[in-house]
């Protein structure tokens, strides 16, 4: 009696933690797609007024912002240094697809990749408008998360809980 | 007939219910109506024993 108690009581707190994981994604996206805004707009600037180069721009870009987007370029900047031959994209396809950390939908990272076709490629109008569209992109997406994650922080959370309650009452 | 199961019936029944309004109010009816269906086939199975059981009981009193 005591062993399916602590059983169903484990079973409740797994399922619970779950929703709590769940709920927690749901802000974890919208910083991450904030903090890929700010990266991006630093590379404006790193464009526009220094004209650095991609590689120092991308190095420093990595030093100064945080979550999964200062590793993310400081990688690229590396892979971009040590380059072999490989374009700009090849390079930043294959470090985005070493992220793991990230809490991006599989749009968001259809934008990004879509961004990544553009590095290095005409001039600097060209880039600058391909840093507007990505930008214009996470505000629209941000926008939408903002007024959407109370609401699902709150279902992810109950559903949890009661998703637990319900599976500890069917395997009783 | 272990009366254990009419509770259990209950408590699934207040959970779903539950559920039901909380995927509802979020916006997600789809998902909504199968916890609803879900639930309806869990205690379907739970119960499709004693139905059974008392059709044959039935055939039994009349003789079927």
């Amino acid at each position: 009696m005591y062993l399916q108690l602590l059983g169903a009581a484990v079973v409740v707190g797994g399922a619970a933690a779950l929703g709590f994981h769940y709920a927690a994604r749901e802000s974890a996206r919208l910083l991450d797609l904030l903090e890929l805004k700010k990266a991006l707009l630093i590379l404006s600037s790193e464009i526009d007024y220094m004209r650095t180069p991609l590689p120092t721009a991308a190095a420093n870009i990595g030093k100064r912002t945080e979550r999964w987007v200062g590793p993310f370029f400081s990688q690229f900047g590396e892979a971009l240094g040590a380059n072999d031959g490989e374009t700009a994209y090849q390079l930043w396809a294959r470090v985005l697809g070493q992220v793991d950390d990230a809490a991006l939908t599989e749009e968001d990272v259809k934008v990004i990749d879509g961004f990544g076709k553009t590095l290095g490629y005409l001039d600097k109008q060209m880039q600058q408008n391909a840093i507007d569209y990505a930008v214009r992109y996470i505000d629209e997406t941000a926008a939408a998360l903002q007024v959407q994650a109370e609401k699902s922080k709150k279902m992810y959370r109950s559903l949890g809980v009661i998703g637990g309650l319900f599976l500890a009452v069917v395997l009783w | 007939m272990d009366i254990s199961v009419v509770f259990q019936i209950a408590a699934v029944g207040i959970l779903v219910a539950v559920l039901n309004q909380v995927l509802t109010r979020a916006g997600r009816e789809e998902q909504a109506m199968i916890t609803t269906l879900a639930g309806l086939l869990v205690v379907l199975f739970w119960v499709i024993r004693y139905v059974s059981e008392l059709f044959v009981e039935v055939q039994v009193i009349f003789n079927l």
